[in-house]
């Protein structure tokens, strides 16, 4: 139990260092997350202008992409991760050594900064939601069940996102640059995990890509769980996926973790 | 192991590969295809054991291999052979309670988190250490007494003097009251009278908690201050290990004698008392050995016109020089 109460004392303590630390940039975190909504908007605008040219796309009417993309611009928000970019510098500056000084695996910070910065920007992104969807108005109906079953599947996406950064992070043992195969992954992920149009807009041999890698249950899937795009038998077995998923990359992050401490203890910084 | 032994190093030994080459475009290309490594020992069959409440100099030049032997001691770094106890644990496996003990300060590395201020990082640590409330309270207004830290905890770290921001890291790395310190330069770069404060409570630490503390530092006033033993290492090796006082009688054993005079006095005229360091004006000042300086003190005293005479070891400083270029002589 003392374990339990000592865990949750030191993440009080480092949300709130991390969540003052993002308050001291106020202007910038605004300005990034505001970055991260114009990606959904354009594609919001691109596909519903060839939608009216031409007809519905794979059964997408003009309601059914506005509510895709809305929902992507929230899905978006809560699965960012970043350590990948930032666990290099961590070794390469040597942060890392003080960390591993202390008692408490150095991953707890980056768990907690992603949360501090979630919650941190919910502050103006739900008035900016809002806002976008009573402009938009999509025709779209949520139960409070859906409502439900999309935050375990966006709960989940975060989960598989961070898990997914995270091995790449590991990779920063051995590489100094794991950042940029991170951002090749990123690539792959917007085009087949529903990034750049929903996966059913996918070319076959594209659709069939995707199916073997977790990119659509990070941010297809629980879009189309809120859209109501996935029948409600269907979304068990996604979210079964999800966590299947997810046990599999955590595997991974603490073999390449382990080994990694090896590595830096046989090198150093 | 002893039950008052804090620190054993036993015959550490590290090694680096490092990859190797010539400069120029063929051998960059060259070296794409066939690598050629070098073996480079940092740390070099080191053995020694710090027992509890002893403060240990840890002198060297640069590159000498402290750091990476603290590294070692702290569980950063794994040893290619030998190995260590620390406090009866092994440091490569950094158990929770053995980190929970002991504590390494880097000079030029910190833990404060950068754009918020240092309590900040201080209500993390108590977290992390899981150390009471009321213990914190009164752990930190004694630090902050004794390191004259008060109004300064609220204001980001990135706001604070270099000098301010170290005395926040001793606290960061000391709140949890480690029985083992690990100090790697904890006084670069700061100003004589910084530099003394935090002497002050490195020694007050040390004698409040019995810690022990194993200190690198290239300002001969803190190991002088500070340790009554030192560790001489070298090309990775250690070249001495015992007192202050033993390592001036060892290597330097001679006195230096300096004089004031009221009338000046010629060069080849001085040189006849002992090895001239120094002669200028009305003031002279000589090297003799320890043995003889009673003698030489009685020359100068009765043949030249002595206004003033102090008889002094010779400064820390050039003992250590002497050591880095000549070793130990052994006695």
């Amino acid at each position: 139990m003392s374990v339990l109460r000592k865990l949750v004392a030191s993440y009080r303590a480092l949300l709130v260092a991390r969540w003052s630390e993002m308050l001291q940039y106020r202007a910038s975190v605004f300005i990034w997350t505001l970055w991260s909504l114009a990606g959904p908007v354009i594609h919001l605008s691109v596909w519903r202008s060839i939608q009216e040219a031409n007809g519905d796309i794979a059964g997408y009417g003009r309601d059914d992409i506005v509510a895709y993309f809305l929902a992507q611009s929230i899905v978006y928000h809560f699965i960012a991760a970043w350590q990948a970019y930032e666990f290099g510098y961590l070794i390469r500056t040597g942060t890392l050594s003080a960390r591993l000084l202390k008692p408490f695996d150095p991953s707890h910070h980056f768990v907690a900064s992603n949360v501090a910065f979630k919650a941190v920007n919910l502050i103006w992104l739900i008035p900016i939601w809002t806002g976008m969807f009573l402009y938009f108005r999509p025709e779209m109906s949520l139960s409070p069940s859906r409502a439900l079953l999309f935050a375990l599947a966006v709960g989940l996406a975060g989960t598989l996102e961070f898990l997914w950064s995270q091995v790449f992070a590991m990779l920063s043992f051995w590489t100094v640059r794991s950042d940029s195969l991170f951002d090749l992954s990123e690539a792959l992920s917007f085009l087949v995990g529903g990034g750049i149009a929903p996966v059913a807009f996918l070319p076959a041999a594209l659709a069939q890509v995707s199916a073997y890698l977790p990119f659509y249950y990070i941010l297809g899937f629980p879009i189309e769980v809120i859209t109501g795009v996935v029948p409600a038998e269907a979304v068990w077995r996604g979210l079964a996926a999800s966590l299947g998923w997810s046990a599999l990359l955590f595997a991974l992050y603490r073999i390449l973790w382990r080994a990694g401490l090896k590595r830096y203890g046989a090198v150093g910084a | 192991m002893s039950a008052s032994v804090c620190v054993e190093a036993k015959s550490l030994t590290k090694e680096y590969r490092v990859p190797v080459r010539e400069g120029g475009l063929a051998a960059s290309v060259a070296s794409l295809f066939r690598r050629r490594y070098r073996t480079i020992a940092a740390v070099r069959d080191v053995s020694f054991t710090i027992d509890d409440g002893e403060i240990v100099g840890f002198l060297g030049p640069n590159g000498a291999g402290k750091t990476t032997t603290l590294k070692m001691l702290s569980g950063l770094l794994h040893p290619t052979s030998g190995g260590a106890r620390v406090l009866g644990f092994d440091p490569r496996r950094r158990e929770s309670a053995f980190l929970r003990q002991i504590t390494l300060v880097m000079g030029q590395k910190n833990q404060l988190i950068w754009d918020i201020p240092a309590m900040d990082t201080f209500l993390m640590n108590r977290a992390i250490y899981d150390v009471p409330e009321a213990e914190f309270r009164k752990t930190l207004a004694e630090f902050t007494e004794l390191l004259e830290l008060e109004g300064l905890y609220d204001k980001p770290v990135r706001n604070l003097s270099l000098g301010e921001r170290m005395k926040c890291e001793l606290v960061a790395a000391l709140l949890h009251k480690p029985r083992v310190l690990f100090l790697d330069e904890p006084t670069l770069g700061l100003d004589v009278t910084m530099q003394n404060r935090i002497r002050r409570f490195i020694r007050e630490y040390n004698e409040r908690y019995r810690a022990c503390v194993l200190l690198t530092s290239h300002y001969m006033a803190d190991i002088a201050a500070l340790c009554d033993r030192v560790i001489i290492i070298h090309h990775g090796r250690i070249m001495f290990d015992g007192s202050l006082s033993e390592l001036v009688d060892r290597t330097a054993p001679f006195k230096v004698v300096s004089v004031a005079l009221s009338a000046p006095v010629a060069r080849e005229r001085a040189a006849a008392f002992g090895e001239v360091i120094e002669v200028e004006d009305g003031k002279l000042r000589l090297q003799a050995p320890k043995d003889e300086a009673p003698r030489v003190t009685a020359r100068l005293l009765s043949e030249l016109p002595v206004i003033d005479l102090t008889i002094e070891d010779p400064p820390i400083e050039d003992v250590i020089d002497r050591v880095f270029r000549q070793g130990v002589e052994r006695a």
